[in-house]
């Protein structure tokens, strides 16, 4: 298999290299291989043909200028740090599946084995008192949401690539029947195609239940507080990799609804409050403004926006010694009026309610964690280690 | 003591940038043009939050060459910034 090149004239800068590389996973099928260069994107692609290439080809520079052209990349702005005391960074070699502690189930899918179950749920812990720590108010939310929801919060034009369709077979014997006789083509896929009637999908956030639960109120006071967790779906294509990024995974979200300053000002604490729980963990990592992942068309203007109005600030722990990769293991997000109008939310003064969403991807947590501390809880900090190993 | 009354902002800069202004205004934002007015800010009418402001960002990049940038998404938040950007451009 030749590696082609795809030539960047102008060269990318590093941004925009970055966005390209995680859009050049949901460029096109026949792509093998690839990887982004300030000068070139190199691909292989499968079949090898120039008919393929020439269609392969035409789809990276579309995803190239639609990333690049007219895009002036916003400044980065640092909100929090912590790198000292370094943890051991015992667990950089640790092979999760190899060492039991998870076992992959397909394509950004995994179970988590006790020892990681078990950190999960000692993360989430802390993140209840942050919920306590706000006053929120649990809501149980469903895996799947309609729709029709999805379309009105324009999510469809924002994130198409990530979506995950749910549907059902239809209410026809005969199609029961064949079904069930034949269920898996060869491949191990679903045999049955729906032709219509697909109106669910797997969540992608917890919190659009909490703005569809509030349709049409007004809220009692300022500022609510709510907290839910649940499983999330973001279908990231070849981006899906170990438990840094799942298809499926665990989300634990407050959100603020209500007048503007207030939702602002909760957003502020909560990273105050971050900034702490990060000393009592231990790991090390940084808080700074963030864009979300876009797709092409919508990539610029969107990023460009969300940079301007201070909207998203990730927090991302560091992976190793180096401060190089990171991983973002939560986000602190301001939606002005999005979901307020989108669902005729209100505050007590009649204004359309601002809302804001603190989002921590329990699994990642974990990762980080292992990554800087290993697999061993004795080493762990005492804020996350089992009772029966704590000082 | 009764002060003179301020000319309007659309006189003093023209009424050619501020018609401009309006009529690219009510596209992007998809509202009647007399909703446009010399004080409105973005916020000020429901069509005119994020992301009407992004659709009106596009329309002034597209047809007045103002770039989508981080300064020019904060600066073009008021109609008489738009104003101003576009009469600059006329020149």
């Amino acid at each position: 298999m030749n590696n082609r090149n795809v030539v960047c004239q102008p060269p990318l800068n590093p941004a925009v290299q970055r966005a390209v590389e995680y859009r050049m996973h949901f460029c096109a099928p026949q792509i093998h291989n690839f990887q982004v260069h300030s000068d070139r994107v190199e691909v292989s692609i499968r079949p090898d043909t120039e008919e393929v290439w020439n269609e392969v080809e035409s789809k990276v520079q579309r995803v190239i200028s639609g990333i690049r052209d007219g895009f002036i990349p916003p400044q980065e702005k640092l909100m929090a740090e912590r790198r000292t005391p370094a943890p051991p960074w015992s667990g950089l070699d640790v092979d999760l599946e190899k060492n039991g502690l998870v076992r992959r189930s397909g394509e950004g899918r995994a179970v988590l084995g006790p020892l990681l179950a078990g950190l999960v749920e000692r993360f989430d812990r802390h993140f209840l008192d942050m919920a306590d720590f706000f006053s929120a108010k649990p809501l149980g939310t469903p895996a799947l949401i309609p729709a029709d929801l999805m379309a009105r919060i324009d999510y469809f034009k924002a994130f198409p690539h990530t979506l995950t369709f749910a549907y059902h077979l239809p209410a026809d014997v005969d199609t029961i029947q064949k079904f069930s006789s034949a269920p898996l083509t060869t491949d191990g896929c679903i045999s049955h195609h729906p032709d219509s009637g697909v109106n669910s999908l797997l969540s992608p956030a917890v919190c659009f239940h909490l703005y569809h639960y509030l349709e049409n109120q007004t809220l009692p006071g300022p500022l609510e507080s709510y907290t839910m967790r649940g499983r999330c779906f973001r279908y990231e294509s070849g981006a899906l990799t170990s438990l840094a990024r799942l298809w499926d995974f665990t989300m634990r979200e407050i959100v603020f609804v209500g007048e503007k300053d207030a939702v602002i000002e909760a957003r502020k604490k909560s990273i105050d409050w971050i900034v702490e729980l990060g000393k009592k963990l231990g790991i090390v990592y940084q808080i700074k403004t963030a864009s979300d992942p876009f797709f092409v068309g919508e990539f610029r203007q969107r990023t460009v926006f969300q940079a301007a109005f201070d909207l998203k600030y990730e927090w991302l722990a560091d992976l190793d010694p180096t401060s190089g990769p990171t991983l973002a293991v939560g986000s602190f997000n301001v939606h002005q009026t999005h979901f307020g109008k989108a669902f005729s939310i209100l505050t007590p003064s009649g204004d359309v309610a601002w809302t804001g969403c603190m989002a921590f991807g329990l699994e990642r947590l974990a990762y980080a964690l292992i990554r800087q501390y290993g697999a061993e809880p004795s080493a762990w900090p005492d804020a996350l280690k089992p009772l029966s190993l704590r000082k | 003591m009764a002060g003179r009354a301020e000319a309007p902002f659309s006189q003093e800069i023209g009424m050619d940038a501020a018609g401009k202004a309006k009529d690219i205004m009510a596209r992007a934002l998809k509202i009647d043009p007399q909703l446009v007015h010399d004080k409105l800010e973005l916020g000020g009418i429901p069509q005119w939050d994020s992301f009407g402001h992004i659709a009106l960002m596009m329309a002034l990049e597209s047809e007045y060459g103002i770039p989508v940038s981080e300064e020019n998404v904060l600066r073009h938040t008021k109609f008489s910034v738009i104003v101003e950007s576009i009469s600059e451009k006329q020149l």
